[in-house]
């Protein structure tokens, strides 16, 4: 154990991964007095899983009573609506049914419903068809589980809220910094090599690095731990149809497995998703889009919920998830990974942090700030810490009163540049000048959702180079849509 | 345009309310003053009027509408000049035009009339009402994930019109090696388009059999060029994680379904959609209007929406082949208007029903397959590349008199392909320090011999140009070629 205050670390923390755990640690670490670095690989925070996936608040009731995930599934939603409400990022609590056609599907769902209770879940029930079609016009079925304690969330708008908040609170954040190698010192702690060929020291060490956590993990560690890379492919579709649902909406899943058994969740933006699918792939980097995937969820969307034929997609996208057990193992659940390293006590593993992480991320922070790094020590609190920040207002979502009002202050914001979403000059220029210092195409998206609308781009993304030129005296040819190596125009011509 | 000077927004209320200052709207706002109607407001997003056509520097505009070959940035001018003297007719009062002001709403009011809520640049929030409201909105381009192709998200992904706008607007290169997916005309003149800049276009696809541009862009945007064109054929992943690297195309079948053992691999960094266009309605939506087909509004026969009072023109309206039709469009909308406004009732009783668009989007001539070209070829027939029309011309068959001096021009043994060069450069512009981005269009028809060797010395001559120089003459060959350049405050 660490006891001794090694003065020559320069951190007493270090988290390498800037998702949403990781962000979410930065951000409870900075409650405290403890000198923070989080490493970030990617140009901006949350450009992995944390990107990538449903954005869901999940209830509690699919997971395994007793597990770590259960726990901090439970404990993660009570936080995640208080940081979400001190953090000024949009959320809904607006429920979710997961529907069965037969008779024979309500065993299914009378076995979440006992799981999710024996978790600790709170606004479960069983429904019938008439309340199914009463709360979801849209939706056929015969049974459902209700669940109305689910929520929805923005998964990089939250992260990139947690991270922003944990800096703003005195976290050092450092981007474009990937970790390479990991030694332990004597007397204890640890020092980080990363790409760059720049140190940090620090006496602790969480490894939140998501896809990457059993490489970082077996950076220093001779047991390994494996993981598979799980993608899931999606499909977003026009505003225009987002009404169609109001709550998440999942099927009960084939019982011979000949389905995804696809999921429909809206988004507080207006869009709904449709995925995710669950393939092991060979390469753990290859987010793309699959035709016979897309197809296959096209498919069942439209079974699920037939108003969705005929509907504008606007977009595809994949994440990928660090699966802790092989396809055809037979095995359907393994728990999160959450330990601290027996052989280099200090370091603090996360690996297989999947479904549901997002809304554990919290609590998973809660739990190794307070009872891991807490039991070893006194942490003194931060009396500066302030745990609300106000997000860039989002002029679409204001009335006119409100958008008056800013507009007078800023005549920016009612020069609209995204026309699809809405998106003004002046939400550009903040996002460009975010306390995070991440600057590509995809950190001005995440954090104003401009270039995300159903034209893609295709109107405002020549005004937002410009904008960017002007805010930051970059040449065109050096504006990156999201790592170095993605610059979005060649150059200029002769 | 001469914009209203900027003392605050006086009035609030107007006759009518034209949304856009494109070719529909210049004409449409024209035609009101035409037609008695004064009190008028224009609301244009861009900062300056002319909508695409200030991208557009290729010509064939104006040959119906103005009876001469006019680029995109000088047909917007003379729209532009046509109404500035519509205005200056003005007796009672004078129309409004504000730019870099968008709608975000038209609201129908219950005592009729609408409300056209805007956020404008200069103006800040505003609520203007109107008797009687014009949308001339254009239209968006379908995007890869409208057309659902596979693969991954890198960077270098663009659709045509959005590349158009960062070459000709922003002089920016969208890439080094680009496959074009779709053979309308945008993708054909963005195929000549970026070639000229020295960018290589591996290839343009089309998932139908037959060529969805004209024959006439077809030879002279890859013909002359040497760009293969491929029939039948698809986009069907595109690689790459950070920037595009390659991709895979498939032949289709008449349904679009993969062909087996078809699969080409192309090496690129750069892919442009050109998959077609969609009327951009967005705005309008909220205030009842109805899209039965779920892609054009429902009009009766003088372009009046469900909602009434609500008329729409132009490429919202439905996809027009020219500019010209679009802004014919605009006038005829803008007459209706000025009916519907003097007199409720019989406007009515000449309106007719309200239904389905009576027009559709143009639909390529299946006729201009593999076949077709190989008669082409087969019978040594030239095409015309003088208008749109595109005739096919031999020896005593000739079209009209311009078919036949281009004839004898081009197709007599010791000649070979010319056009008409078209191209930007950047002049450096004292006035703010930014060069000035400027079209630039050959007087006459050069030798396809020597395109891309003009058009480098063309920009090595920027430099040197003067401040109010309207042409720059290049020399070659022991030849001299004009280049005409098209100013913003010279043309119109």
């Amino acid at each position: 154990m660490p006891q001794n205050f090694n003065q020559e670390t320069e951190y007493d923390l270090l988290i390498i991964g800037g998702g949403v755990t990781g962000s979410a640690i930065a951000r409870e670490a900075a409650k405290f007095r403890l000198r923070i670095l989080l490493a970030e690989r990617e140009p901006d925070v949350a450009e992995g899983i944390s990107k990538a996936n449903s954005g869901v608040l999940h209830a509690g009731f699919n997971v395994k009573p007793g597990s770590l995930k259960a726990k901090f599934n439970i404990e993660g939603l009570k936080l995640c609506r208080v940081i979400a409400g001190e953090l000024g990022v949009e959320h809904s609590f607006c429920g979710k049914i997961v529907v069965g056609l037969e008779d024979s599907d309500l065993p299914y769902l009378e076995n979440l419903l006992k799981q999710g209770r024996a978790n600790g879940c709170t606004g479960l029930s069983i429904i019938g068809k008439d309340r199914i079609k009463e709360l979801e016009p849209g939706v056929s079925g015969k049974w459902a589980l209700l669940s109305e304690s689910t929520g929805i969330i923005s998964p990089f708008q939250f992260t990139v809220a947690m991270a922003e908040n944990a800096v703003l609170n005195g976290a050092e954040l450092r981007l474009n910094t990937e970790c390479t190698s990991i030694s332990a010192v004597n007397g204890g702690g640890f020092r980080v090599t990363f790409r760059d060929g720049t140190h940090a020291g620090c006496r602790y060490l969480i490894n939140a690095a998501g896809m990457d956590a059993a490489f970082v993990k077996s950076l220093l560690e001779e047991h390994s731990v494996k993981t598979w890379p799980c993608r899931g492919e999606y499909y977003i579709t026009d505003k225009a149809v987002g009404d169609l649902i109001k709550m998440a909406v999942y099927p009960v899943p084939p019982a011979d497995g000949s389905g995804l058994g696809v999921h429909l969740t809206p988004t507080c933006n207006g869009n709904i998703l449709i995925g995710p699918s669950a393939d092991y792939i060979e390469n753990g980097n290859d987010t793309a889009n699959t035709a016979e995937v897309m197809k296959q969820l096209k498919t069942e969307a439209e079974q699920l919920l037939p108003g969705l034929a005929g509907a504008s997609y606007i977009k595809n996208y994949a994440g990928i998830r660090p699966k802790l057990f092989a396809p055809g193992s037979g095995k359907s659940f393994e728990d999160f990974i959450i330990e601290e390293s027996s052989d280099y006590p200090g370091m603090i593993n996360l690996v297989g942090i999947e479904s549901p992480g997002l809304t554990s991320a919290p609590a998973i922070a809660a739990y190794i700030i307070n009872e891991i790094i807490g039991e070893k020590e006194r942490l003194r609190p931060n009396p500066q810490f302030s745990p609300e920040r106000r997000a860039i207002p989002r002029t679409l979502h204001m009335d006119s009163a409100e958008a008056a009002r800013l507009a007078e202050r800023d005549p920016n914001y009612s020069d609209i540049i995204c026309r699809c979403e809405q998106v003004s000059r002046a939400e550009i220029i903040r996002a460009i000048h975010n306390p995070l210092g991440a600057l590509s195409l995809n950190a001005i998206k995440k954090r104003t959702y401009s270039m995300m609308g159903r034209c893609q781009s295709g109107f405002c993304l020549p005004r937002i180079l410009d904008i960017i030129c002007e805010e930051t005296g970059l040449q065109p040819e050096q504006i990156i849509k999201s790592s170095p190596g993605s610059e979005v125009v060649a150059g200029r011509l002769p | 345009m001469r914009v209203h000077p900027t003392a605050g927004l006086q009035r609030t209320a107007f006759k009518a309310a034209v949304i856009g200052a494109g070719p529909a709207g210049i004409a449409a706002a024209a035609g009101l003053v035409k037609a008695g109607i004064e009190d008028l407001i224009i609301i244009e997003r861009e900062p300056e009027t002319g909508g695409i056509l200030n991208q557009c520097i290729h010509n064939g505009f104006g040959l119906s509408y103005f009876g001469t070959d006019l680029t995109g940035p000088e047909f917007a001018r003379m729209m532009e000049s046509r109404f500035n003297e519509a205005a200056s007719g003005c007796l009672k009062t004078e129309p409004l035009i504000l730019t870099s002001s968008s709608v975000s709403e038209i609201e129908r009011l219950s005592g009729g009339g609408f409300a056209v809520h805007i956020k404008s640049k200069d103006f800040g929030l505003l609520r203007v009402r109107a008797e009687a409201v014009i949308t001339a909105t254009g239209c968006r381009e379908r995007t890869r994930e409208n057309i659902e192709v596979p693969g991954t998200r890198p960077a270098g992904i663009f659709t045509a019109g959005q590349a158009q706008n960062l070459i000709n607007r922003r002089h920016y290169s969208v890439g080094n090696r680009v496959v074009i997916q779709g053979s309308g005309d945008i993708g054909l003149i963005m195929a000549r388009r970026l070639t000229l800049e020295g960018i290589k276009v591996e290839a343009v696809l089309e998932r139908l059999p037959y060529l969805s541009g004209s024959i006439r862009n077809k030879v002279q945007c890859l013909d002359h060029f040497s760009i293969p064109l491929y029939l039948g054929r698809r986009l069907t992943d595109i690689r790459g994680r950070k920037r595009v690297t390659s991709v895979k195309t498939d032949a289709v079948d008449a349904g679009f379904n993969i062909i087996e053992n078809s699969s080409a691999c192309f090496e690129c960094d750069t892919v442009l959609f050109a998959a077609g266009l969609i009327p951009e309605l967005e705005t309008v939506k909220p205030a009842g209007v109805v899209l039965s087909d779920g892609f054009h509004p429902d009009v009766n026969r003088r372009y009046e929406t469900c909602t009434e009072g609500l008329f729409a023109a132009g490429n919202c309206l439905h996809i027009n082949d020219l500019a010209d039709s679009a802004a014919r469009e605009g006038g005829a909308a803008a007459v209706s208007a000025a009916g519907y406004l003097k007199d409720r009732c019989s406007f009515r009783e000449d309106a007719g029903i309200i239904g389905m668009l009576p027009y559709r989007e143009p639909r390529p001539g299946t006729e201009l397959t593999e076949e077709y070209f190989k008669k082409i070829r087969d019978e040594n027939l030239t095409v015309c590349i003088v208008c749109p029309k595109g005739c096919l011309l031999s020896e005593g068959n000739y079209g009209c008199v311009r078919g036949e001096e281009y004839y004898r021009r081009t197709a007599a043994p010791a000649s070979e392909a010319r056009q008409r060069l078209h191209t930007t450069i950047a002049l450096p512009n004292d006035a703010t320090g930014k060069k000035l981005i400027v079209p630039a269009v050959s007087a006459e028809e050069v030798p396809a011999g020597i395109y891309r060797e003009l058009i480098g010395k063309l920009k090595t001559a920027a430099s040197d140009i003067g401040r109010t120089d309207n042409y720059v003459n290049v020399e070659t060959g022991g030849r001299s070629y004009r280049f005409n350049l098209c100013r913003p405050e010279t043309t119109g």
